[in-house]
């Protein structure tokens, strides 16, 4: 059986600092919710409050109708892989599989058995009697997987799985975790900073910055209506263009572009473009030079200069200054990449039907 | 669960295989004898009698066979076992165990220590049975030296005065019978031949030039001192004369005058009658005994030692133990110490013809018999006072300040200020207010930081946090129980107990209340003592000077070899490892020995290996900075070590990309080692830095035995200080405590302001 | 390359220097030892003997006391003994303690560890007769028991101090880990952190042996059986008077050393490994 795990309104301090505020969601039974932010963002600190290894300063989590406030970590039948992996280095992989059951008290040949049974499921079996300095970090990592697994959780966590692999092994595993997620049917809760990897693995996406929820979605939803300019430049590589402009009677004017945009308010504005929405053509009603190229196989990005736009180019979350003059990124098909030269005037068009508006100040979405 | 798995490859298998043998070796051998010797002690049939002595070698055989031969006449009523008790910790076991019912029953000491026995109450007044021979019939003084209020507490077995040895090849006419003739012989004798070799640097051995001159230990009130008034300081510049003059060797210390005599470089040497020379002098037979000579037209003789047989006070069977004492005091066993150690007899009609010593031992016994009795004649039997323990030390000060050819003078003047602080230690009986309310205010103060950080932890993050997964308050309490408690019972209650003892005076057996006293005596000493040894402030600046170069020492030592030893290019690498951990494996006793000998004067290695350097013969501990130096090598060579182990362990850590990097970016050595590695291994460094300097402010070993506070108590670091106050000058044990309490303080305070300085470079 | 081969000499040539330095003393110990006098009577820059005589070892070796039993080896087990129980019951003590420090939270917590450090500072000389007086209080004065519970204390603050940055270094994600699966902090201690801190025990225990089995004082004064003494308080006896034994001493202390000497070849390497841990974190 698969349980809901419910926010309520969860704030974390450590003495004066606080670490999150009014966190408040909830998760549906059996799904992968990925907790994504930059580091510091408190995206750990509110997965240990799942797992109970840290207390609760406000607020309630509840799994189901059972409220875990106060529920000692071992009481949650929450299963948790570390970052580190957390394996015993000094005893073998069976060992370490077994070790949750030993401690329960489970029967030899029962423990015995399952270790097989979930040893087999992640292809651990020829392992069994290694040591886990002698495993590879995927292996390792298969090894707390499996530990996780052995105790038939309600709950899991996943504490940056993934960062401690190389780049090819990671989008291997994030297919097979997914996979297995899947035939197991558990709520997970699912802690990365990579969004990335959040985008792929997520039934749903909580943003986290600043311990404040930016916002919770699937990840179509982010990445296509971001909440928030914070979202909208962490979601998404290359991030969203941020072009600083004015709306006057539903038309977005920023330097030397327009366009006509359904726009609840008159006044400055922030106006998001993804990079696959400036749409690059000969019969482009805009005009840019390239100021720099970025092939990367199937797709490429220039980088535009376009007369009078400012840019928003600052990092996700670092900057609190409304714009900043910056480069126009559009995104083309790969072999277009390699075609322009930098220097070269293109021309482009954005797809109106995929702009969104932010406050510059505030920086929420407008409508 | 299955066992932890074992990594490691061959060679750390077979090392460590190897290990666990010698381990379960050492375990078998603990293990296997107890039982082994307890199977095989012998149960004699009777009553027991326990008899504690600290003789060895012939003494001990000779002393041995006595008992056998007593408990064979006893057998099946009574047999005593004896006990070799180390004679540096003989009184204070005395003291520790007998007022508890335990110790001996019967135990053979000097009679010098009575006093204090006597007002701790461990001794019992023998019986009238106990004497063998009547009163009379005893060397005069003997009996006295036994007898303290009107009560006899020891039979006298033999006596220990001094007398001369000579070389029978360098005086063939025997000894001249005045010292001044004897120092006129200097010439006549070969070159590199003193006339006359004795300790000149001990009261005890000097104590016939004191007492010709008409010396006294105590004024007529047999309660002040009288050491350094009167006649007799001017012996006190004797040592100096006759060193000036050549007649004394320039180190004139007991092992060396040993060594003089028996390479026939000294022509008389003055000791006591446990001595049986050796070397070359013994196989020529070339020596003789005769008695002191005279000093300015007097006879003079020394300060005896009475070597007794006591009873203890806790002895169940005082009838047995007084039958023991007749026996071990009685004819036989005079008889037996006479012919077999040469020991003088107490006895007088044994020294007259029919005395019953006729064809016993050797010609020489007689005669040495005869010396010892003049010099017992004209000699003073020690006092047993408890106060006579403080002279020692200070007396001990001016003669080697007289033989190093300072100004003997003031050197009397500190000996008079160190016995002066003796006097005044009679306790006066304080009033306990103005202490009283500075513990209750300090204790307030205690309690309020305590319960406000009680508060502050019970509200920290970290202990919500702990609630929740179960390790909170009870939870650690059965893991820190047995610690904390044994710590606190066993570590902590002495310590505060002896902190208690600063506002406490000792007095023979009790303690008396002097509030502040020690405290301020020790930080209020008069103003012109203030930069002269033996004061606190001078003291501290030593022991500050001592500890920073020592930590200096170590860590610059300590890491250079460390980064040295390090590259893989180096040849024997686990051979250099091994042997520079040496001085760490070996006891700081044995060490500290080891260099005391080596910095010795006349047989020393270091000046053996300085001798191109003109060091021949140099005293090293004449002086205040080669005394200092001295000390200082002993500990940086006991001490490097330790901080070389410390930072190869932190080096392990350093990634090894890191410096390769580094070398890649073209960085020198010197700046891959100021950028790199030293900041690496700072860290690791910091704490063994702060607790080495806490040893090393403490290391007492060191000072005490390699200087041993020379020149006058200079070198002493405040730990040495607080033992010769405690041990050495008077049983000022309050005073002692009170110099722990600002050690203590001391040390705490160093502790915090490093500890600030540590988090300040994190921070 | 010449440059190379420079440095190689220069610093073969000290590390040679350095141990000639560190032997140098010891030499002069055997010399001492195997002198048939037993005594210095010539100056010397070398340490080599002219005569070598055994006899300083023969007769430390082989004593006998009174009733002619071999006290040597008696007393060397009695050193093994209590040291060694010292030691395990002092590393009991200071192990529970130091996991208690460093993987709970309690109030005094950190007041606690800063006293512990503390106790190390107060010097040594005045506070044996009020220890002694306590032991008998307890009515442990004069038993082996009493000794091995004095020794393995004393050296349990350092101990506890040493450990403690052990336990700290070993990360909690693993107890956190065993603590989600459902341990007691029993089975997290004795089944993960215990394995995991093995250098950092060994090197402790050598700690607490050497102090323990080079201890002279308090033994002499406490023990009082020929057949109970430890090694040290018949070193001790050896130069106590007026005329010490000087051959006697050397031999023996050459002999004392020699157990502790073997213990640090063997834990050389682990000790080299061991003290970052404890250091890094104090």
């Amino acid at each position: 059986m698969s349980v809901p795990l419910h926010f309520e309104h969860v704030g974390k301090r450590f003495g004066e600092t606080i670490v999150l505020s009014d966190v408040h969601f909830s998760t549906e039974p059996g799904e992968l919710v990925v907790l994504v932010g930059p580091s510091g963002c408190g995206k750990s600190t509110l997965m240990r409050l799942v797992a109970g290894l840290e207390t609760l300063s406000e607020g309630t989590i509840r799994a189901g109708d059972r409220v875990l406030d106060h529920v000692p970590p071992q009481d949650r039948d929450v299963g948790m892989v570390f970052q580190s992996y957390a394996l015993y280095p000094h005893i073998t992989v069976r060992d370490n599989l077994a070790f949750p059951l030993f401690v329960k008290k489970v029967a030899p040949d029962v423990t015995a058995k399952e270790v097989q049974r979930v040893a087999e499921m992640l292809s651990l079996v020829p392992l069994l009697d290694r040591l886990p300095k002698q495993l590879s970090g995927g292996q390792r990592q298969r090894v707390a997987i499996g530990r996780c697994l052995v105790r038939k959780p309600d709950i899991y966590c996943f504490d940056e799985p993934l960062s401690n692999l190389d780049a090819a092994l990671r989008s291997q595993i994030r297919v097979e975790l997914k996979a297995l997620q899947r035939e197991l049917g558990k709520t997970t809760i699912y802690v990365t900073h990579d969004q990335v990897e959040a985008m792929t693995m997520a039934d749903r996406i909580v943003v986290l910055h600043k311990g404040v929820v930016q916002q919770v979605g699937p990840p179509e939803e982010l990445y296509l209506r971001p909440n928030n300019r914070f979202v909208a430049r962490f979601i998404g590589t290359p991030a969203m263009n941020l072009i600083a402009g004015t709306i006057d009677a539903n038309r977005f004017i920023g330097g030397s572009i327009g366009a006509a945009v359904a726009a609840p308010r008159e006044g400055k504005v922030l106006l998001g473009v993804r990079p696959e929405h400036v749409l690059v053509r000969a019969a482009g009603r805009f005009e840019g030079t390239v100021r720099g190229i970025e092939p990367v196989g199937e797709a490429g990005y220039l980088h535009l200069a376009v007369d009078g736009l400012e840019v928003d180019t600052s990092a996700a979350g670092t900057s609190s200054e409304p714009t900043k003059k910056g480069l126009l990124c559009a995104s083309v098909p790969g072999r277009d990449a390699f075609a322009h030269r930098e220097g070269d005037v293109v021309r482009f068009d954005l797809a109106e039907d995929r702009l969104v508006l932010f406050d510059p100040d505030g920086g929420e979405r407008l409508g | 669960m299955a066992e932890p798995a074992r990594g490691g490859g061959g060679a750390g298998k077979q090392r460590s295989r190897l290990f666990w043998i010698v381990i379960a070796l050492s375990a078998l051998i603990a293990v296997a004898f107890r039982p082994l010797v307890d199977a095989t002690s012998p149960r004699p049939a009777g009553k027991r009698l326990v008899l504690w002595h600290s003789q060895r070698g012939a003494e001990k055989d000779v002393l041995e066979e006595l008992i056998r031969a007593f408990n064979a006449e006893h057998a099946g009523e009574l047999y005593v076992e004896p006990l070799v008790v180390p004679d540096g910790s003989f009184k204070d076991k005395l003291l520790r165990t007998v007022p508890r019912g335990g110790g001996p029953d019967v135990f053979i000491r000097p009679h010098n220590e009575l006093g204090e026995l006597h007002k701790e109450n461990v001794v019992r007044p023998l019986g009238a049975a106990a004497l063998p021979f009547p009163e009379q019939a005893y060397l005069d003084g003997l009996l006295e030296g036994t007898t303290l209020a009107g009560e006899r507490y020891g039979a006298p077995l033999t006596y220990k005065a001094l007398l001369l040895f000579y070389n029978t090849t360098l005086l063939p006419r025997g000894p001249p019978g005045s010292l001044e003739e004897l120092v006129r012989l200097g010439p006549t004798l070969p070159a590199g031949t003193y006339p006359l070799a004795y300790d000149a640097t001990v009261f005890f051995f000097h104590a016939p030039f004191f007492l010709a001159y008409g010396g006294r230990v105590f004024a007529d009130d047999a309660e002040r001192f009288a050491v350094f008034d009167g006649p007799a300081t001017d012996s006190f510049s004797l040592p100096k004369e006759l060193r000036a003059a050549g007649a004394i060797p320039p180190e004139p210390t007991y092992n060396e005058m040993i060594r003089l005599f028996e390479a026939g470089q000294a022509a008389a040497i003055v000791c006591g009658p446990w001595y049986t020379p050796a070397g070359d002098i013994a196989k020529k037979a070339a020596w003789d005994v005769a008695p002191l000579p005279t000093v300015r037209g007097r006879k003079t003789g020394s300060f005896v030692t009475v070597e007794a047989a006591f009873v203890s006070s806790s002895s169940t069977r005082p009838a047995e133990a007084d039958q023991l004492v007749r026996f071990l005091a009685g004819s036989q066993a005079q008889r037996a110490r006479f012919e077999r150690l040469s020991l003088p007899p107490v006895e007088r009609a044994a020294y007259e013809a029919g005395g019953g010593l006729e064809g016993l031992g050797s010609p020489l016994a007689s005669k040495l018999a005869a010396a010892e009795r003049a010099s017992l004649e004209h000699g003073l039997v020690t006092p047993s006072s408890v106060r006579m323990g403080a002279v020692w030390r200070p007396a001990d000060d001016v003669l080697k300040a007289s033989v190093a050819g300072r100004d003997v003078e003031a050197a009397l003047e500190d000996g008079r200020y160190t016995l002066d602080r003796v006097q005044t230690s009679v306790p006066t009986g304080a009033s306990p207010r103005v202490a009283g309310i500075l513990l209750a205010a300090l204790l307030l103060l205690g309690m309020v930081l305590i319960v406000r950080q009680v508060q502050a932890d019970v509200r920290s993050p970290e202990a919500g946090r702990a609630r929740l997964i179960g390790s909170w308050g009870k939870a650690a309490l059965g893991y820190l129980a047995p610690g904390v408690l044994a710590t606190i019972v066993l570590v902590f209650t002495p310590a505060i107990a002896a902190a208690g003892m600063s506002l406490f005076e000792y007095d023979g057996g009790r303690f008396v209340f002097v509030g502040l006293d020690n405290f301020r005596s020790i930080l209020l000493p008069p103003a012109d003592r203030v930069f002269e040894a033996r004061s606190f402030y001078f003291a501290l600046a030593v022991t500050v000077v001592w500890t920073l170069l020592n930590v200096v020492l170590h860590v610059t030592i300590g890491v250079a070899l460390a980064l040295l030893i390090r590259p893989a290019w180096v040849r024997f690498r686990t051979g250099f490892r091994l042997l520079l951990v040496l001085p760490w494996a070996i006891p700081n006793y044995i060490t500290a020995l080891m260099w005391k000998g080596m910095f010795n004067a006349q047989v020393g290695a270091i000046n053996a290996l300085l001798a191109p350097f003109g060091f021949e013969g140099y005293a090293w501990f004449d002086k205040f900075h080669t005394a200092f130096f001295a000390n200082l090598v002993t500990n940086t060579w006991l001490g490097f070590p330790f901080m070389m182990v410390v930072t190869l362990g932190a080096l392990t850590s350093l990634p090894k990309e890191i410096e390769e990097a580094s070398i890649l970016d073209g960085a020198s050595r010197w700046q891959r080692l100021t950028s790199i590695v030293l900041p690496h291994i700072r860290p690791a460094l910091l704490p063994s830095v702060i607790l080495g300097s806490v040893w090393t402010f403490n290391m007492f070993n060191v000072v005490y035995l390699v200087s041993g506070g020379e020149p006058g108590s200079q070198t002493d670091i405040l730990v040495s200080e607080a033992y010769r106050w405690a041990f050495e000058r008077g049983q000022r044990y309050g005073y002692a405590a009170a110099y722990s309490v600002l050690i203590f303080a001391f040390l705490v305070f160093y502790g915090r302001l490093t500890r600030r300085a540590a988090k300040e470079e994190s921070a | 390359m010449k440059k190379r081969v420079v440095v190689y000499v220069v610093v073969h040539a000290i590390l040679l220097f350095a141990s000639a330095v560190v032997l140098y003393p010891v030499l002069w110990v055997v010399r001492l030892a195997v002198s048939p006098s037993g005594r210095l009577t010539e100056a010397g820059a070398l340490p080599i003997p002219r005569e070598v005589s055994l006899e300083s070892f023969e007769s430390f070796v082989f004593a006998e006391d009174f009733y002619g039993r071999p006290i040597f080896f008696i007393q060397l087990g009695n050193s093994l003994l209590v040291s060694g129980a010292a030691t395990i019951v002092g590393l009991i003590f200071a192990l529970s303690a130091a996991y208690g420090f460093s993987r709970f939270a309690f109030p005094l917590k950190n007041v606690g560890m800063r006293t512990m450090l503390v106790s190390q500072m107060f010097p040594a000389v005045v506070t044996a007769v009020p220890l002694l007086f306590l032991l008998d209080v307890l009515g442990l004065f004069g038993t082996t028991a009493g000794l091995v519970l004095i020794y393995a204390t004393t050296s349990v603050p350092f101990s506890i101090w040493m450990l403690k940055g052990y336990f700290d270094v070993i990360p909690r994600d693993l107890d956190e880990s065993a603590r989600l699966d459902g341990a007691s902090s029993w089975i997290i201690f004795t089944r993960i952190l215990l394995p995991l801190v093995r250098p950092g025990i060994g090197l402790t225990a050598l700690f607490s042996f050497m102090s323990a089995y080079n201890e002279f004082i308090m033994a002499s004064v406490f023990l009082d059986d020929v057949t109970r003494y430890t090694l040290p308080v018949t070193l001790q006896q050896s130069v106590g008077g007026f005329d010490p034994s000087w051959g006697l001493f050397a031999a023996g202390s050459l002999l004392l050393s020699l157990p502790v000497v073997a213990v640090f070849f063997f834990v050389q390497r682990q000790m080299v490994e061991g003290m970052t841990a404890g250091a890094v974190k104090g």
